[in-house]
Order: C-alpha cells, then structure tokens, then sequence
C-alpha cells in the first residue's frame, strides 16, 4: 500500500515530567476518516497537539504526506495543509464571524478568500446570517460551526478536529457529523477526529483507534471496533444480555 | 478665555506626546503580556538620533524624520530578536525587570554619546504661530496634533483593514488559535515591537520642538505614559490615547491655576493623583478591555 497521509510513529510527549503519551503509532489514510477514541487523560489531544506542532515530541516521528514534519512550528505545519480544529472552539472573540473566517485562510493566496467564504457561508448559512457580529455573540453551536468554518477555509488535506460534540445539544451533534461527512466525500478532506461521543464517531469514521493511559489498546474498522464487547460496554453504554442483565461493574478492559 | 484656549491646545499637544508613547506600552502588552517599561527611552533615543541627524549631520529635517524613524523601528525589531524572545515562557516578573534594565542602559549609553545637557533641534516651524483672534497658536502645538491624529488615523485603518493587522489582533485576543490558522506569533510579536519604537521615535520627534530632549526624559515622560495607559484602560489603543490627553490636560491645567495659587509643584504630581484617583473609582480604566477578555 502507499504511504498513508499521516503516518505518526511511536510518539512521546511529555508535560513536564508527566508523559501525556508514550508510545502512540497511527496511520490515516488519504480520504479516510479516521476516529481516536478513549477516557478523559488519555492522551488524545495531546496526539493531536503533537501532530500541528503545539507540542514536541520527545521520540518518535510524524510524517506527513512523505515529509517529516516532526516538531516544526505549527504555522508551518499549517501551511502545509494540515487544519486544526481545536478543542473548546477557540474563536477570535471581537473580530466578527466573517473576519475569523478570513484568518483561516490567512496563509493562502488573497483572491481565494472570496470564493472560500462563499464555499463556507453554503455549509454554515447561519454564520452568513452573522457575517458581522463579532464571534464572542455567537451561541456555542454556531462557534462550534466557526471553528470549522474557519479551518476548511484553509482547503486543507487533513483536518483534525478536537471534540467538535463538546458541550453541544444532539441536534447539533448530528448537524456536525453530516458537515464531516460531506467534506469528506464531497471535497475529499481526510478527517482525524477526536472524540468522547463514541457512538457518533464510529458512525462517520471508517476506521478507529481506542486510546487509554496514554497508549493505543485497540485499533480496527469502525464497523469490526462497534461490534467488539470492550467497546460496547466501556464507550457506548450498552449493557450485556442474559441471565443476570447488569454490567460488568467489576470486570476489567480486556487489554489491562 | 484666550488664556484658557492657549492652556487647552497645550495641553492637547502635551497629551497627544503622552498618548503616542502609551499606544506603543498598550501595543507590545496586545501583543505578548508584557509590560516595556523602556518605551520612554526609546522615544529618548529616537530623540537623540533625530537631534544627530539634523544638528550634526545637517540633513534635512523631513529626511532625519523618515531616516529615524526607519531606524529605530529596526532598534524594536533587534530589541525582540536578541533580549526579549528569549524571555518567552519567563515569569513576567523577570520579563519586566529586563525590560527596566534595557532603560537603564539605554539612558546611561545615551549619556555618554550625547552628555547630559538638554538639546533641541530647529525645525521649519520652530517659532512660528498663528494669530487667531487674541489667542495665539504656536504652530509646534498644531504639528504636534495634526501629526498624532494622521497617526492614529493610520493605525487604525491598518488595525481593521489590512490582513497582517487583523492578524495582529486575532493574536492578541487567542495566540493559541492564531497559530493553528497558520499566523506566525513570532513575526506578530516581532512587528508590534517595531511598531511600538517607531510610534514612539514619532512621539520624541514631535516633543522636541516642545521641550528639549535629555537622557532622563524618557523615565519621566515614559512614566507618565504609563499612567495614561492604565487611565485609558490598559490594552486599549483608544483607550491610551485618551488617558494621554486626560493627563496632558491635567499637567498643563494645574500647573497654571494650581502652582501659583499654592507656591509649589503640583503638575508634576497631579498625573500620579489623577492616577490615583482612577485606580480607585475605576481599576479598570476608561475604556476596560479587560474584563471582557473573555467571553
């Protein structure tokens, strides 16, 4: 098989003393998406922030398109087609909606911001609705959409989004999956997704990664990852069948 | 009431000097969280590179002018590149002693190239006024204020028009995001720098013909700007140039009323009563940005 776009090998970032993750090795394929699963602490964005160059790994590499890019700023990593969704939205609070979107496309050419904006304002028509209010007056959802309004402004190969479900009601949610899917499909955009909504991530992705204490314990089609019992029990809340229906309380992951 | 008109364009012109140097405390504070307690200095040093060009050198004036400010723009860029980037993840407490420490280079170096004698330059408008009615307007006071609203004009159509300025200021309000979008917060740390030295450089070119330049002049007008910043409401540009005006009104205006009347100083104190008085009734300044910093 060809190199896959991203190709991240045995990273370890640390926190100080602290490692946040030891050892993570994943591949997203070109036009995939991809989804990193797991508890809180377990290292998911910190995989991420390895990756756009917020943070520095102390071994281990990432390679993108062929290309190392381990530990370059992130502006650069930026420029190179790599957008990032970060966790909590992380607007610009007094610039307005359509000056947000504009910095997306900070790196590109001037004469594709107007043919982007008009790209983005079809996907998010309430943001267009707002084009002029500053995006601190946005409620939560429609920054949720800004937030990745702003990073597909960049046209980017590989997004990576960092809990775009937080906090948002399950309209929103569901509102949010089908913009990931179209891009994917529609635009051919490779979708790195972290998330706490397991449910909704195995649905859009093709393939997952199950994160825990730092390490990868579990990686395979989403399909095959939705059927397995572990998965089932610990991320999607379904209780076992039988004679005695009730959870598993006591019993361990099977990879501990 | 011509008194009164004359007292009013000073201190108008007095306040602008004072706002100018502030906007250049406000801009480096946008732009990385710290506080440039050299910023008087180098307007001082600004000063005295304009008062070599002409007096010694004998260029023309409009020239020395662009030639310095040029010149001292690239004097905040080495400031940034060579001390201060190297601060980055420092406590800001130790960022703010170097930055004292520049001061105190700068003012010792520039007694030594240039002495410690107040020095001034002859500019085309060097006493000439106007008469208008009985009030007569010296035309260094209407340079001084012409120029620091063409300045500000400028500034702010640089701030909301161009993309690097937007830039600039999606920096200050999320640096974490601004660099995911692919904005580098190095060059925007390094611009505002250039930026605050060449405003400044501005501000000690058009106090010259006012009063004259020495090397302490920049501690003790650099504090007073200081103060308009916080009254301005610190991180506001508007803001600063505000409270420069409030405090360059004050000085002016006690110093005739209140000085004689009391056979002391007061001016000198009442920007620091004013300060006083501001921290008290309103921590946050006139125009507060930073309660709402986040939303």
């Amino acid at each position: 098989m060809a190199e896959p776009l991203l190709k991240v090998q045995n990273i370890e970032t640390y926190y100080g003393l602290i490692a946040g993750i030891r050892g993570v090795s994943l591949e997203v394929q070109d036009g995939s998406i991809v989804a990193m699963l797991g508890a809180n602490g377990a290292g998911k964005t910190t995989v991420l922030k390895t990756i756009c160059g917020a943070m520095n790994p102390e071994k281990g590499s990432v390679r993108f398109r062929g290309q190392d890019i381990t530990g370059r700023d992130p502006d650069r990593i930026t420029r190179l087609g790599i957008a990032h969704v970060p966790e909590g939205r992380e607007v610009f609070p007094f610039l307005t909606t359509e000056d947000n979107l504009k910095m997306g496309a900070f790196t590109r050419n001037r004469s594709a911001v107007k043919t982007e904006l008009d790209r983005i304002f079809e996907h998010f028509p309430e943001l267009k609705e707002h084009r002029k209010l500053a995006a601190g007056y946005l409620s939560g959802g429609q920054q949720q959409m800004l937030a990745i309004g702003r990073a597909l402004m960049l046209r980017p190969k590989l997004m990576l989004l960092d809990e775009p479900s937080l906090g948002l009601s399950p309209i929103l949610v569901h509102a949010i999956s089908e913009i990931l899917t179209t891009i994917n499909q529609v635009e051919g955009v490779t979708v790195l997704l972290v998330e706490q909504n397991a449910q909704m991530a195995l649905e859009i992705a093709h393939f997952g990664y199950i994160l825990d204490n730092g390490r990868v314990v579990m990686e395979d089609s989403s399909t095959r990852l939705t059927q397995t019992t572990d998965v089932q029990e610990f991320y999607l809340g379904k209780k076992a069948s039988g004679a005695r229906a009730k959870r598993r309380w006591k019993q361990r992951k099977t990879w501990r | 009431m011509e008194t009164f008109f004359q007292l009013l364009l000073s201190g108008i012109a007095q306040g602008c000097v004072y706002g100018l140097v502030a906007i250049g405390f406000v801009l480096i504070y946008k732009a990385t969280e710290m506080v440039n307690f050299a910023q008087g200095d180098i307007m001082m040093l600004g000063a005295f590179i304009t008062i070599t060009l002409i007096n010694h050198l004998h260029w023309n004036y409009f020239l020395a002018v662009v030639i310095a400010i040029g010149v001292m723009g690239l004097f905040g860029l080495a400031l940034e590149r060579l001390l201060l980037r190297r601060m980055i993840g420092e406590s800001p407490f130790a960022v703010l002693m170097v930055t004292i420490g520049i001061g105190f280079v700068m003012r010792s170096v520039a007694g030594m190239i240039w002495g410690h004698n107040p020095r001034s330059i002859v500019t085309p408008y060097t006493d000439q006024s106007f008469q208008f009615g009985a009030v007569v307007l010296p035309i260094a006071d209407v340079v001084v204020i012409v120029a620091t609203v063409v300045l500000c004009s400028l500034t702010f159509l640089f701030f909301r028009y161009t993309r690097f300025g937007i830039a600039m200021q999606a920096t200050s309000q999320n640096q974490l995001a601004a660099n995911y979008v692919g904005i580098s917060v190095k060059r925007v740390v390094a611009a505002s720098w250039a930026l605050a030295a060449a405003i400044a450089t501005i501000a000690g070119i058009l106090l010259l013909p006012l009063k004259s330049a020495y090397p302490e002049v920049g501690l003790i007008l650099g504090i007073k700007a200081f103060a308009a910043a916080i009254v301005g409401g610190f991180g506001s540009l508007p803001g600063a140039m505000i409270g420069g005006l409030v405090i360059g009104l004050a000085e002016v205006f006690t110093k005739f009323w209140v000085d004689a009347e009391v056979g002391f100083s007061v001016s000198e104190t009442s920007v620091y009563i004013l300060l006083l008085i501001m921290l008290i009734v309103r921590p946050s300044g006139l125009f507060a940005s930073l309660q709402k910093k986040k939303v």
